[in-house]
């Protein structure tokens, strides 16, 4: 019978492997299941966040400073852009008054505390990305002790970018909605056309040759357009209803006409942002 | 006397690396301000970078030096342990054995620097592939991520290089002179 502790480099590979592939799969089931890393990892990321604000911070104000320039270069057109936009916008304003004030008193009459719409924010900066670009993941610097919980949606600008996917004390990772993992969190959306019919999908991933997220799990006749907005459904999690993901951008046909391909432009640019806000939805809280 | 200068080395090194994890997670987050579709494709490796010259500057075995940092990246960038531990160790290992071989030139680290990685951008992308965290199929990965993998982190090496030797050499004078006190 051969001895089976002969050879020790061979039976230290095979341990180190067991232990490498026991703890890979032990991470995938805490970000699946748990609300929360354990203790240690919360640690360890807390004490890593504090030694990486004095490497980003140089990084943060080099990228801000060619915000600026660049920014700084397109005030005039954006100038014009903005004052056609302005009538508008003090018109729309006005009447979101009014309608907010009639919705609240609505709900008391029916006596609801909270729909889905209804939402608070929390504003954290960016401070990290990961430096594999195919894991799509940012890191902010709010953790739970600013009331941060797993699966929060994450927007910048006007529209959404993506889900908390880890809590730490001080810091946040948030995956991107342009992620092309195919463990990750789907966003339900819904598409209301022009005549004021709903479509409801999913977010199932992101096209890098058409630029746009796509659109997916479509179960309708219903004509859509280009320009139809996409927003978030408020159905299955904790994300609220009527955040903006997008526009309908391209309607594709696919497997000779019997499935439909809907490519979503994002409301906002999905690859460069320094603020985000995470929304934190009111009911089920 | 050797016990207490390898623990020097090791901590330089892990301090090092650490450093350089960071960075690269900085120069991500920063290079999507310019083009977010070649960004989009580059795996950042100047903690391997500081891993190469180590391993041909100091004759000390790094492993352990990777598997601590590797548990770090993987704890702050992906949260799943063990893909980049993995990954960075295998490639320790790679260039361990490489180092024997070589003479220590710049034309002679580069090359092992082009191959590490590569080594290392395959096996994570291999491991990410095999756990479904990326639909980037193989060819994908080869005709796109892999190029601009390496050419970036080629030019992101060579600005490293004078300023990471001149640190490294600094230390070991330190720690020479030491020696000899």
């Amino acid at each position: 019978m051969p001895k089976l502790f002969s050879n020790k480099r061979l039976i230290v590979i095979l341990v180190s492997f067991i232990l490498a592939a026991a703890s890979i799969v032990f991470s995938i089931r805490i970000i699946n299941y748990s609300q929360t890393p354990p203790y240690l990892l919360k640690l360890t990321n807390d004490v890593i966040d504090v030694t990486s604000y004095v490497v980003n911070e140089p990084g943060r104000f080099l990228k801000n400073g060619f915000n600026f320039q660049t920014e700084l270069l397109s005030t005039y057109q954006e100038n014009q852009r903005l004052k056609k936009k302005v009538d508008q916008l003090e018109q729309n304003q006005t009447k979101i008054a009014i309608l907010t004030r009639e919705n609240k008193e609505l709900k008391k009459e029916l006596q609801l505390n909270a729909t889905l719409s209804d939402y608070s924010q929390i504003t954290a900066a960016v401070l990290s990305r990961s430096p594999a670009n195919w894991q799509d993941v940012l890191i902010i610097n709010r953790g739970s002790v600013n009331g941060i919980k797993k699966n929060m949606p994450v927007m910048s600008g006007s529209g959404v970018i993506g889900r908390i996917m880890e809590v730490n004390h001080l810091n946040s990772k948030v995956e991107l909605i342009s992620s092309n993992s195919k463990i990750a969190n789907h966003f339900a959306a819904q598409i209301t056309t022009k005549k004021g019919e709903v479509i409801n999908g999913v977010i199932t991933g992101y096209s890098e040759a058409e630029n746009a997220l796509i659109f997916g799990n479509v179960s309708t006749d219903t004509e859509i357009h280009v320009g139809d907005a996409v927003v978030t459904s408020g159905l299955g999690g904790v994300v609220p209803k009527g955040l903006l993901i997008g526009k309908v951008n391209k309607i594709e046909k696919k497997d000779y006409g019997l499935s439909t391909m809907i490519y979503v432009k994002s409301a906002t640019n999905i690859n460069d942002f320094s603020v985000v806000t995470v929304i934190d939805r009111t009911v089920g809280n | 006397m050797k016990k207490r200068n390898n623990f020097k080395i090791y901590f330089f090194a892990l301090f090092l690396i650490y450093l350089l994890i960071l960075v690269d997670g900085s120069i991500s987050f920063i290079a999507h301000f310019f083009s977010a579709v070649v960004a989009g494709k580059i795996f950042w490796l100047g903690s391997l970078s500081v891993l190469t010259v180590l391993s041909f500057e100091i004759n000390v075995n790094f492993l352990g030096i990777a598997v601590v940092s590797g548990i770090i990246a993987d704890i702050f960038y992906s949260g799943i342990i063990g893909i980049y531990t993995v990954s960075f160790a295998i490639t320790a290992i790679f260039l361990k054995w490489i180092v024997q071989y070589l003479p220590h030139n710049f034309i002679y680290i580069v090359s092992s620097y082009f191959l590490s990685v590569t080594i290392f951008s395959t096996i994570y992308y291999g491991i990410n592939n095999y756990l479904g965290l990326t639909r980037i199929v193989p060819f994908q990965y080869l005709a796109t991520y892999l190029p601009a993998t390496l050419l970036f982190n080629l030019i992101y090496f060579i600005i490293l290089y004078v300023p990471m030797l001149k640190i490294i050499e600094n230390f070991k004078r330190k720690l020479a002179l030491k020696d000899e006190k």
